[in-house]
Order: structure tokens, then sequence, then C-alpha cells
């Protein structure tokens, strides 16, 4: 059995042994309560150091709401009152809270235990009801400044709100603290007149009177500060229905917290892009002959044509293109003969000499982007003659006659080189503004052109051409 | 991030694009009708004559012109329509003493002298043709050839009397229409006895055989 409980058994066996013992009374039990150790009471407080612990923690709690009060109040030596009675009428306002027409609940709680606190640890258990004149005489301390209500007729008026505060003791603070109601409030209103302090409703009238009228709950700055729930308590709620019934329609119990939207942080997403573009521009390009003829070394002729590209990551992309390519300078001859032998032999002879040749490269490059105006470009291309230009001309022989004749030009004869050709592409392209860029490439056939029909072994050749070319960008999606 | 003002509307744009691509396509394939030069060409001949002349090969073809050939459409030669092939060798050799030439003339007793081509059909046709001279029109046709070698030699075969064991045989006929006019080809099987008129002495053609034309009668 622990000291605590023997304690108890020993008085009361003093108590049974001094009664009269004839049974239980009220007036004894009561002197019977009054003899009990205030300690004694609280199983956490019993021993000497938990008494030590309390009273530590309790500097600690008071020095930690001083320093709480300190930051918020304008007036560090303000003191706040509570109320020692746990009703739903409790109203001690804090002088703070009345400097901001902000009598909020939370404060009041607040203050409240702060109070309770200090009248639990030094006038011992004092929860009864103050008109039961059970209380112990508070000393002078407990004498708090109280805040004093706002007249809600004159603000609702738009007259000056005014506030009055007075040295009230606790003991009749119940007594005020039914100030909200009506009656106090009359007579309130009615003693503010020496030390009242008015204010100015040139300043914020319309403010003032829409806080008279809907008081605020107390911030979220507050509440965590003061380590109380923003939200009033059901019969704190009640009581205030009848004065402020927008309370009805608001106040939910359970707050909810408004986050404001994340701004946008502007971090880089790709997305893969498709892009379509025009080429157009020339091309230097070898030719090719198997005459006797002289030509030049190089032809100049257009490119033009329709590309498409796809980014498939910041500085990767892949692009085809069906470019329209012309080649000229060339000599390639074909001839063929027709002989008639019916009387007599006569042969005609279809000499035909290639000019031009007219291509379709569909270029596959892979394009890597230096920075945000150079590109590198490599890839493979194949090449489609799709029609040529060449030089047609007769000759006729016939045991009377012989005669030669041109027939001009004409288009489609593409014996003398092969049709499909192959080879490999690297380029380099400069964007001058974001939809136009100019470029350089350098094709270089892989197989022979040649046609072995036509064109002897010695001349065969392979494409090789350096291209100018403007590139802009129609559309992408 | 989209760089052009035109990227309003991917899909309309790539729509119009689509269908442009097309019709500028279809337009550039249109102009692209692959042309081929005709293959060379070396047939083989179409007229000859060959056979043997007392022993010596006559071998006449148009091929790479080494010989020609025509056809006259109507020779009325003394008076009597007729239709003559003329084949003659362009080799320099035989040019030394003349060209080596054959002329067979087919006469035609019965004329149609209104209509030459009916006479051509008339005349030409499968069957055997006599030698012989007629005077007084009493066959219906006759043929002659006339044949000079390369050494100078000049043949007759209308100057021998008596041409007992001679033949000449039209085997098979087709029509053949050039430049506008219409002739009779004929596959020919032939042998006579011919004189040389130089010397006096009367040569045997054997085995002659060949493909002639006749004709050159307008078109109808």
């Amino acid at each position: 059995m622990s000291e605590h409980n023997q304690d108890i058994d020993k008085l009361f066996q003093k108590h049974y042994a001094s009664s009269d013992a004839g049974g239980f009374t009220e007036a004894g039990w009561a002197a019977f309560e009054q003899g009990l150790p205030v300690s004694q009471g609280v199983g956490l407080l019993g021993s000497t150091t938990k008494k030590v612990v309390a009273v530590l923690l309790f500097l600690i709690l008071s020095a930690g709401s001083g320093w709480h009060f300190g930051r918020n109040q304008s007036a560090p030596n303000a003191e706040s009152i509570a109320s020692q009675e746990n009703t739903p009428n409790s109203n001690v306002i804090d002088e703070t809270a009345t400097n901001g027409l902000e009598t909020t609940a939370a404060n009041l709680t607040a203050d409240s235990k702060t109070t309770a606190a200090q009248s639990h640890s030094t006038n011992s258990v004092n929860q009864v009801p103050s008109s039961d004149n059970r209380s112990p005489q508070l000393p002078e301390e407990a004498l708090a400044l109280a805040a004093v209500t706002t007249d809600l007729s004159e603000s609702a008026n738009n007259t000056p709100v005014t506030t009055s505060k007075k040295l009230i003791p606790t003991s009749a603070a119940g007594a005020s603290s039914n100030s909200l109601t009506a009656e106090n409030e009359q007579s309130t209103s009615d003693q503010s007149s020496a030390d009242n302090v008015a204010i100015s409703p040139s300043k914020n009238s319309e403010t003032s009177r829409k806080k008279a009228v809907y008081p605020e709950l107390p911030t979220e700055k507050a509440a965590q500060k003061t380590g109380t729930s923003r939200s009033l308590r059901l019969a704190d709620k009640q009581a205030y229905l009848p004065l402020y019934p927008a309370f009805a329609t608001r106040t939910p119990t359970l707050q909810t917290r408004t986050i404001a939207p994340l701004r946008p942080i502007p971090v880089f997403h790709f997305k893969p892009l498709f892009q379509f573009h025009l080429v157009a521009g020339l091309s230097v390009s070898n030719t090719y002959s198997n005459t006797r003829e002289a030509k030049d070394p190089y032809s100049l002729g257009p490119i033009g044509g329709l590309g498409l590209d796809y980014h498939f990551a910041p500085h990767w992309s892949v692009s085809a293109e069906a470019v329209y390519l012309r080649r000229g300078g060339h000599s390639l001859k074909q001839s063929s003969t027709e002989t008639s032998q019916y009387f007599y032999t006569e042969s005609k002879t279809t000499r035909v000499v290639t000019r031009s040749l007219d291509y379709v490269h569909v270029p596959l490059n892979l394009n890597w982007k230096l920075g945000a105006r150079h590109s590198f470009t490599g890839g493979l291309f194949g090449a489609y003659l799709v029609n040529t230009s060449s030089d047609i001309s007769e000759l006729n022989v016939s045991p009377a006659t012989k005669s030669k004749d041109d027939l001009g030009s004409s288009r489609g004869y593409k014996g003398a080189v092969k049709h499909f050709t192959y080879g490999a592409t690297m380029g380099y392209e400069f964007k001058i503004v974001p939809a136009l860029a100019i470029g350089a490439r350098y094709n270089l056939g892989l197989n022979d052109v040649s046609n072995d029909k036509y064109v002897p072994t010695s001349n065969r050749d392979k494409i090789r051409d350096f291209q100018l070319f403007t590139r802009i960008e129609i559309f992408s999606h | 991030m989209k760089y052009s003002p035109l990227s309003i509307n991917f899909t309309h744009q790539l729509r119009k694009l689509t269908a442009g691509l097309l019709l500028v396509t279809m337009v550039f394939l249109a102009g692209c009708a692959d042309k081929e030069l005709p293959e060379p060409t070396i047939e083989p001949p179409t007229l000859f004559v060959s056979g043997f002349l007392e022993g010596h090969p006559i071998d006449l073809q148009v091929n790479q012109g080494m010989a020609e050939a025509w056809a006259i459409p109507v020779n009325y030669q003394s008076g009597i329509p007729s239709w003559e092939f003329n084949i003659i060798s362009n080799d320099s050799v035989s040019k030394l003493w003349g060209p080596q030439e054959m002329l067979i003339v087919v006469h035609n007793y019965l004329p149609s002298l209104s209509d030459s081509l009916l006479g051509l059909e008339n005349t030409i046709l499968p069957g055997t043709l006599d030698y012989s001279f007629i005077e007084d029109f009493d066959s219906f046709s006759t043929v002659k050839i006339i044949y000079s070698d390369a050494q100078g030699g000049f043949y007759f075969s209308e100057l021998v009397d008596g041409q007992g064991g001679s033949f000449f045989e039209i085997q098979e006929v087709r029509e053949v229409e050039m430049n506008g006019r219409i002739y009779r080809e004929a596959l020919i099987s032939f042998e006579c006895r011919m004189l040389n008129v130089a010397t006096g002495k009367i040569a045997k053609l054997t085995s002659g055989q060949g493909i002639v034309s006749f004709g050159g009668v307008s078109s109808r």
C-alpha cells in the first residue's frame, strides 16, 4: 500500500474515532473534506520530486506565455484576467483584443487556462462556482484589467465605437461576464464615461461596424501561438447566437485551411515535336560524259523540296526530305539503228545525248543541335532518277541518200544512267530566325550511276554534289 | 514550341499539304514517262534469189546494203503488160564487169488495162508459168529470166527454144503494202536453160529459189 493510501486510512481512522460513530452525516463529510490535504488528491504530483517538476513546468509555461503575449501585445504589462467559472458566458477579454476590436474566444480560453493554473497552484482546488462563496479570497494581483464590450447599437449606427476598461475584482467578474447580454451592454455603455477610449469613425468606420457586428475568429497565427482552436466551442456559440446571428450560418466546427495554389515552377519539359519545312537552294554537282564532246567539270542546278523533322530529344532530331534536284552539264550518248531490207537496205540511227538528270533525293538525317542556332546533320540518301533532258538526232542512210536530222530536245530517255543510286550525306545549318535557316550539305554517292549498257566502264562515276539551301519551317505539331 | 505563325491548325494544314503533294506528284510523274531507244535491228533478208548456173552459185539477197531490189509495177514490154522483179548486187568486185543482176519478168496476156491492181491479182498467183514466148496470146501468161554474172556473162532464158524439163512455180503468195503501194510477194522455185549471148552457149540454171516481189501499184 502506498504512502498516500496509508495517510488516507489514518485520516479515516482518526475522524471515525473522533466522531460519534453515529453514521454518515453531511456536516461530518464536509469537515472531512476540509481536512483533506490538497496535494494528496493528485496522483501525478504526489511525490516531492514531482512537485518540483510541476513548479518548474509551471514557471516555464508562465514564462513562455508571457513571451508570447509580449510579442502580440502592444502593452507588455497588460495582464489577462480569467473568470473562475467554466460557464458558457465566461467572457473575460484581453485588453489586446479590445485594442483591435477583436474579442476572441481563443484568447479568452487561453487566459482562462492561465489564470486557472495560477489559482490552482496557489489556492488549491477552486472549481466550485463563485456563487457558493467557497472560493478563497484572491490576492490583490488577481484583480485584473477587464476589457469590456462594444456598444453594438452605436456601432451599428456608425457611432463612435467605445471601449471601457476598469478594474474589477474577479469575484465580480462573474457578474460582469454577463456584459454581453443586453442589460450589461447597456450598463457598460452607460458606465463608459471617464476612461473611455474613443476610436474615430473617420478612420475606418465601415470596418469597425462590420467587425463590431460580426466578430471574427482569431487568426491562424494567433491560434497557433495560444495553442487554442480557432473554432468556438458549441456552448459558446449557442450563447452568442442571440447577439450574433451570423454564427448560425458560419463558423464550421471543422476548420479548413486554404492552401494557395502553387505557382508553376519554370521547369523545362521537353515535348516531342513534328515540324514540316521547305527547302530551296542550289546544287553544284559533277558531270558525266561518254562522248568526245567537251563538258564542264561541274554544273549548277536548282533544288527544292519538302521535309519532316521529328524532335525526339532536346538536342536531337531525325529528318526525312523529298528534294527535287537537277544535275546538268552531262554528255551521255545512246544510239540505236533501225534497218529496212525489203527492196534495199535502209538504216535509221537515232542518237540521244542526255544533258541533264532530274533526281528526287530522299535523305534520312540525324540532326544534332548545338545551342540555339547551329545544327549538324548526317545520314544516308537515296536518289531516284525521275526524268532526263536529252538532245535527239536521226541519221538516215539509204543507197540513194544519206542525211542527218536534228530533232531538238526530248525528255524521258533514262537509259544512260541507273535509275536508283544511294550515298551518304552530311551538312550544317545555321538558324537565322526561329523559322528560317540556311545550310550546306555534301552528298557522296556510293555506287556508279553509269549504265553499263551505254556508258563505257572508264567513264563510270558517282554522285558528288554540294548544296546550299534555305530552310523554312512551315508548321509544327 | 511552335515557331511559325502558320502553325494554326495542324490538321487543316496537313490536309492541304497532302493534297498539294499528291497533285504535284501526279503532274510530275505524268511528265516522267520513260522513253527507251529501240533496240538495234538486224533482220534476215526478205528478198533473195539463189541457184546454180553451170555449177556456179548465184546468191543475191537484200542484206546490209549488198544488194537492192526493185519492183516495176507495169511494164508494157512489147505491148504486153508485165510485172518485173530486179535484184542487183552492190558488190564492188562485181562492178568491175558490171553488177550481178537477175531480172524476172511475168507477162500478163489477158490484162485488165483499166485496173492494174486487178491485173496483179490475176497474174501473180500460186501455180506454174511457162517460159515460152507466145506471140499469139494463146496462153494466159509466161515468164522470162535474165541474168548477168560478175564476169560480164549475159544470159537470156527467152532465147532458148524448147525448155523441156524447165519449170517456174509460184508456191506461196502474200500481199505486202509499203509506202502506199501494193506488192505481191511470192515464194518461187525454178529451173531453166539460158543462152549466153556473148558465147552462144546454153547454160543450165538449176536449184533456183527465192522470194521475189511484184507489183508496186497504188493501193485502193
